[in-house]
């Protein structure tokens, strides 16, 4: 009905506008616009200089760089480059130009490259994403899937980011519907009714903007989730996006709205046309392009936060069509969340998801260049002409009188409704299910994700966020999660302060065991080391920062088959609460008590420090804190962060295909966290009343098989209903629960888990009975296939482990077979006797020394060290293939007798007992003297500066002499 | 016909003039009360949850650098000095970057390809943080450790480019030393917040008036010397607002940050050296966790970020404002 008179509006504004004075002041004012003269031209002379310089900065860079400086690094090479691009230009200018000119010449050139270099950056930016993700964006599932179906381990031909984007239009449309409405009438407000009270108003809208986003999502998390207990979903991130918007909207259609004409309106009042009749057909039109810009940009920016979302949205990795209800991710969090994953597959997920939101962001602002750019009222011919037309159609329509508006609103949600029913369509006979989420440990989250994952055939949504167990422990007690996951639980003393127990009903459940293990990322000669084992007192040395070299002699007691360099270790911790933390902490402070309250002390905790889920950092030291098990597997898998160690669930370093850790056991024996050792050493748990777990017995069990820092996670399940939680999600819970209770345990062994043995299914099947609405099969367990039940209630996992191997056991010797997900043996580097079954020719030095410093005399011909190191190179023992006869045993793995210079742990030279290359990079340590080749380098840049800077000066003193 | 539809609608409606404006009045000022209330519940509600913080901390807020809120010991002088540092490394970078490109702009890009590079710059202000956060995390992280390498060998003696127990000789030198630190982070947040002075700079040297231009060029000074002479003490409000409203930004930017941080709340006095914590980095990381007291404690130090950036913001909107008045053209 607006187009309608809007239409005849403008036609009848043209007319007055053209009896004002006004037009004539813009003729005036346009006066000064008339094309300039160029005031100065480019001389051939000057391209010369420039080009010049630049080629004989090249040359120079290579002599400095080769000769004076040496350096490889790209970026002080440019940066040399640059200097002396400057120097060689101001030279040349300054032979035929005055001081001025030359200042002028080279401040020009400065001013241009901040401009290239931003510019470079902005193209280098968007080119990368693109090609990073551009492996994601040609699979064309990546835009019609979202991740219910995909592993962490799946690659790109399967999920995709669909339900990331229905968050983010479903999110930044409800933000629009509030924010905008209200955002025009406030600036209509401000404009139009100015007061002492206006201005107050302006005065605290300008002061939000400075609202850091971050904290707007805070808010939101502390009013809108934790006071009225609404699990996140949607509508808390709109809010969220709402409180950060609204300032931003306010503003900008305030200065849009302050730059209307004032004739205009006093035309407008003049002809006697009430307040709102000028606001409605005059301001408002006049400032149409202008408004629309200012909320288009306001969108994009709001498209673009995560930090609001990241509080306040949850984590889903399903479609979640309904924002009123459960997780709902939108782009930019889903990017946050893939890139948080090492798995290739998932970071180039994270950069085609930023792809679609970065083309997003560029539709909306390409949308606002084209309505904004012009002048208030301003209109292109072509538009006056469509919306002549438009009103035209408009009072036809009118006159039909449809509801369009209700029209378009079913249409849209038409489209939402489609979009969000159709990936889900196949699971309609899955009535009865309602979707559920958890959140919480990140420990046993690989085998959470693959259950999930296998229950959505069986139609059941189950979204699970690992956010740590902290954080899982706190929601389910704010009530805006269903279920928590937790390896330790409430009520145990942190910091001083006692976490409460929710006043909901709640038990605890058993899920699954593992090892808590100690993944590392280490290498000797180039190699990757596979085989390394620690004593529980190096490791508790370690993380307390009391061990800061691999080549501590605690650590060559504990490995003498390797030569361990002078590198420094980099613990890598969790840097938020954690039930890993909280696992390894109990462990640090039964059996190493006083190292770990010493380690407390020193980071000013109090003491005894106990079981914590903060692992304390000392600030300034070498400790690296990450946020999840994904972060501190991440951090440690990378290539370049080679020194790194961190406790994590085994899963990871499976997943990651890196080593682990065998720890020394009570027994004497250096074990892996396999998930037969897991299952040897939980006979020794002591399992409480309510089924939590007292794990002394595990850390001490004397069994030879055992892996001392196993246990068990725990979901904790509400017993009672609440507002949220449903009878309905009772029964989906306890459907899920009877799933990984059962069927579910046969995957953990492949996972990087120990399943659960039958008393403990049992315990966890009576739990699951008291969940409100879960339905229980009469005997559940009789077809779980599950790998630990054996006859009798014996835990078959655990009676057949096998023993670890001699080589295995605390002494001289050592396996090479790799462990974790990093299957490939070491070589033999430290002159420990071969620990095969082969005869041992190493010779005399390896037998009885326990640590095996540089004392094995090989077979290898002596080598000289590169590093200048003191200790005389170590030949290996050469080994002759070991004929491994125990299980596990290294097989005909190759013994590589490596010579490792002992100080640096890298390749020494390249003679080798066994005749095997060492693949190792050399270490240019001392610089070496000029070569040949550097010094036609030299020759030659020298000759080129010449070249470019000698005829001008020769040239400038022939002129002179003339 | 519909033009005479139209007139009779308007006509009715011209009787009902008075009701109309009416309520038009009171919706605008409905709105207004509205939005006043809902933005002082925000402020009011930070300010009334961090009181229950601050009661435990008293004092030690602003000089405890730990945070142990379950503890009672918490405070701000670590998280704050870490996003201040953030804030100045991002200065640094963006400072001569966007004074470089304002001026290349306004004064030597060819005419035809002013707009589009003004376009250009609002583009990459629209690029979302994550993206950045992305490029840092991936690229620059593992690419800058040459040059952070190169400052703290040859500035080494400077301390705040020490890196205490690492020796740059060593080819055995462990890289995580280098990454994750408040260096990188803070070139991440140059790059965000470069746009956005570019543009107040830009549109400062564009004010300054062409018959002073002129009559430096026709005095014979050369396009510097005019720059020097005229645009830049023009322009002298824009840049000075400019860098005050990008630090703005800067202080409050979260997720660029906490992708590349390693946040280990403390003093961090060595920016080259992996770990160190920002506020909005550490609300991002500790918020779930938390308990009640933890969530105040959080909220304190968000009130005192915010209170830094309001005051910044201010200052530079005052400073902006006095130059487009043309106060510091004289």
């Amino acid at each position: 009905m607006s187009v309608d008179v809007n239409g005849r509006t403008g036609a009848r504004r043209a007319e007055p506008l053209g009896t004002t004075h006004l037009p004539d002041l813009d003729a005036g004012l346009d006066l000064p616009e008339q094309p300039r003269r160029a005031v100065r031209a480019v001389r051939s002379s000057d391209v010369f200089a420039l080009a010049g310089s630049a080629v004989a900065a090249v040359a120079l860079t290579a002599l400095l760089t080769t000769v004076v400086l040496p350096t490889s690094g790209v970026v002080s090479m440019v940066l040399i480059w640059y200097v002396s691009f400057l120097g060689l230009y101001a030279l040349l200018v300054s032979q035929d130009e005055q001081r001025t000119v030359v200042v002028d010449r080279i401040a020009t050139v400065v001013l241009s490259t901040a401009g290239v270099i931003l510019f470079g950056v902005l193209v280098f930016v968007l080119s990368y994403t693109v090609s990073r993700g551009s492996s994601a964006l040609t699979h064309a599932n990546f835009f019609s899937q979202d991740m219910k179906d995909a592993g962490p381990l799946q690659g790109l031909e399967v999920g995709g980011m669909i339900h990331a984007a229905i968050g983010t239009l479903e999110q930044i449309s409800i933000a629009l519907t509030l924010t905008v409405p209200l955002g025009l009438v406030t600036a209509v407000f401000l404009n139009e009714f100015p007061s002492r009270f206006s201005k107050f108003v302006r005065t605290i809208v300008e002061a939000m903007t400075a609202l850091p986003s971050i904290v707007a999502g805070l808010f939101i998390y502390a009013t809108f989730i934790l006071m009225l207990g609404r699990p996140k979903s949607g509508l808390a991130a709109a809010l969220a996006l709402s409180v950060m918007m609204l300032p931003i909207v306010i503003r900008a259609s305030d200065v849009v709205l302050r730059l209307v004409p004032g004739p205009l309106k006093e035309a407008s009042y003049a002809l006697g046309t009430s307040r709102w009749k000028t606001v409605w057909h005059v301001v408002l039109p006049t400032a149409r392009s202008g408004l629309t810009t200012a909320v288009i940009l306001g969108t994009a920016r709001g498209i673009g936060e995560t930090s609001p979302v990241l509080l306040t949205a949850g984590f889903s990795a399903t479609v979640n069509a309904n924002p009123l209800e459960g997780p709902q991710v939108s782009l930019p969090l889903a990017i946050f969340e893939f890139v948080r994953s090492p798995q290739p597959a998932m970071i180039q997920r994270g950069f085609g998801t930023a792809v679609t939101l970065l083309a997003l962001v560029l539709l909306l602002f390409i949308a606002a260049r084209i309505i904004g750019g012009r002048a208030p009222g301003q209109e292109t011919a072509r538009m006056k002409r469509r919306r002549k037309a438009e009103s035209a159609k408009d009072a036809a329509r009118m006159a039909a009188r449809l509801g369009t508006p209700v029209g378009v609103l079913v249409l849209v949600g038409g489209i939402v409704a489609g979009l969000a029913l159709a990936p889900s369509a196949p699971a309609k006979a899955a009535d009865a299910f309602v979707p559920i989420s958890g959140a919480g440990s990140t420990w046993s989250q690989n085998a959470l994700d693959q259950w999930r994952r296998n229950v959505n055939q069986y139609g059941m949504q189950v979204n699970y966020q690992g956010t740590g167990s902290s954080d899982g422990r706190n929601q389910f007690r704010n009530g805006t999660v269903d279920f928590a996951v937790s390896e330790i639980p409430y009520g145990l003393k942190d910091g001083g302060v006692v976490d409460t127990p929710p006043t909901r009903g709640f038990a605890y459940m058993p899920i699954v065991a593992g090892g808590t293990s100690f993944m590392y990322n280490l290498k000797i000669g180039g190699q990757r080391v596979t085989n390394l084992r620690l004593s529980g007192d190096v490791i508790a040395g370690i993380f307390t920062g009391n061990i800061t070299q691999w080549n501590d002699p605690k650590i060559k007691a504990d490995n003498p088959g390797l030569a361990l360099p002078a590198r420094q270790i980099i613990p890598v911790v969790r840097s938020d609460g954690s039930g890993t933390t909280a696992q390894f902490a109990t462990w640090m402070s039964k059996e190493h008590a006083q190292v770990w309250n010493n380690y407390c002390a020193t980071a000013g905790r109090p003491t005894p420090c106990g079981v914590t889920s903060f692992f304390p950092v000392v600030s300034g030291s070498k400790f690296v804190a990450q946020a999840g098990s994904l972060g501190v597997s991440g951090f440690v898998s990378q290539a370049q962060n080679e020194g790194t160690i961190t406790y994590v669930e085994y899963s990871y370093a499976l997943a990651t295909n890196f080593p682990v850790v065998k720890v020394l056991n009570s027994a004497g024996y250096y074990v892996e966290p396999t998930a037969n050792s897991v299952a040897v050493g939980l006979e020794g748990a002591r399992i409480d009343k309510n089924l939590t777990q007292d794990l002394t017995g595990v850390y001490r069990n004397r069994d030879p098989r055992t892996y001392p820092l196993s246990s068990y996670s725990y979901m904790i399940v509400p017993t009672a209903t609440t507002s949220s939680f449903t009878t309905a999600k009772g029964y989906t819970l306890g459907a899920f629960a009877s799933y990984f209770l059962c069927e579910g345990q046969q995957q953990a062994p492949t996972l990087g888990y120990s399943p659960l043995p039958l008393n403990l299914v049992q315990a966890a099947f009576k739990q699951v009975a008291r969940i409100p609405g879960a339905k229980v099969a009469k005997n559940p367990y009789a077809k779980c296939n599950n790998p630990t039940f054996g006859p009798g209630g014996t835990n078959l996992l655990a009676k057949n482990a096998p023993y670890p191997a001699k080589c295995d056991k605390q002494g001289p010797t050592q396996c090479l077979n790799g462990t974790g997900g990093a299957k490939v043996p070491t070589a033999n580097t430290g002159g420990a006797p071969d620990p095969g079954n082969g005869t041992p020719s190493g010779g005399p030095g390896g037998g009885s020394g326990t640590t095996a410093g540089p004392g094995g005399s090989g077979g290898g011909t002596a080598t000289t060290g590169t590093g200048g190191a003191p200790g005389t190179p170590v030949g290996s023992g050469a080994g002759t293939g070991g004929t491994g006869t125990t299980p596990g045993g290294v097989g005909s793995a190759p013994v590589v007798g490596a010579a490792v210079d002992p100080e640096t742990g890298l390749p020494a030279g390249t003679t080798l007992a066994s005749g095997a290359p060492v693949a190792g990079q050399s270490v240019n340590v001392a610089s070496g003297a000029v070569g040949g080749q550097t010094l036609l380098l030299l020759l030659a840049g020298l000759v080129l500066v010449g070249a470019v800077v000698v005829p001008p000066l020769v040239g400038q003193y022939l002129g002179r002499r003339a | 016909m519909s033009a005479l539809s139209a007139l009779s609608r308007g006509s009715r409606r011209r009787a009902r003039v008075e009701p109309a404006d009416a309520v038009f009045a009171s919706v605008a000022h409905a709105g207004g009360i509205l939005v006043l209330v809902v933005m002082t519940s925000v402020g009011l509600f930070l300010g009334y949850r961090a009181l229950e913080a601050l009661q435990i901390a008293k004092l030690h807020f602003v000089t405890e650098q730990l945070w142990e809120p379950d503890g009672g010991r918490f405070g701000i002088a670590g998280v704050l000095l870490g996003t201040i540092s953030v804030g100045l490394v991002a200065i640094t970078f963006a400072l001569p970057l966007a004074l470089g490109t304002s001026l290349f702009i306004s004064e030597i890009a060819p005419r035809g390809l002013q707009r589009t590079l003004i376009s250009l710059v609002d583009l990459m202000a629209a690029v979302p943080s994550v993206v950045y956060g992305l490029w840092g995390a991936f690229f620059l992280q593992s690419h800058v450790y040459g040059l952070s390498k190169l400052i703290s060998q040859y500035l080494g003696w400077i301390p705040i480019f020490a890196i205490p127990g690492s020796n740059p000789d060593d080819p055995l030198d462990s890289a995580t030393q280098y990454q994750s630190s408040i260096f990188i982070a803070g070139m991440v947040v140059a790059l965000m917040i470069t746009p956005i002075m570019t543009s107040v700079m830009r549109e400062a040297f564009s004010q300054a008036p062409v018959g002073e231009r002129e009559a430096a060029l026709g005095l014979g000074a050369t396009r510097w010397g005019m720059i020097r002479a005229v645009v830049l003490p023009f322009g002298r409000g824009g840049v000075i607002g400019g860098t005050m409203l990008g630090l703005g930004r800067a202080l409050g930017e979260t997720i660029a940050v906490y992708m590349i941080l390693s946040v280990v709340v403390g003093i961090q006095p060595h920016i080259l050296k992996s770990g160190g914590s920002t506020v909005s980095a550490l609300i991002a990381q500790r918020y779930g966790d938390s308990t009640r007291v933890g969530v105040s404690a959080l909220m304190a130090a968000g009130l005192a970020l915010f209170l830094v950036t309001l005051v910044i913001n201010f200052a530079a909107a005052s400073v902006v404002a006095r130059s487009r008045s043309g106060a510091e053209s004289t």
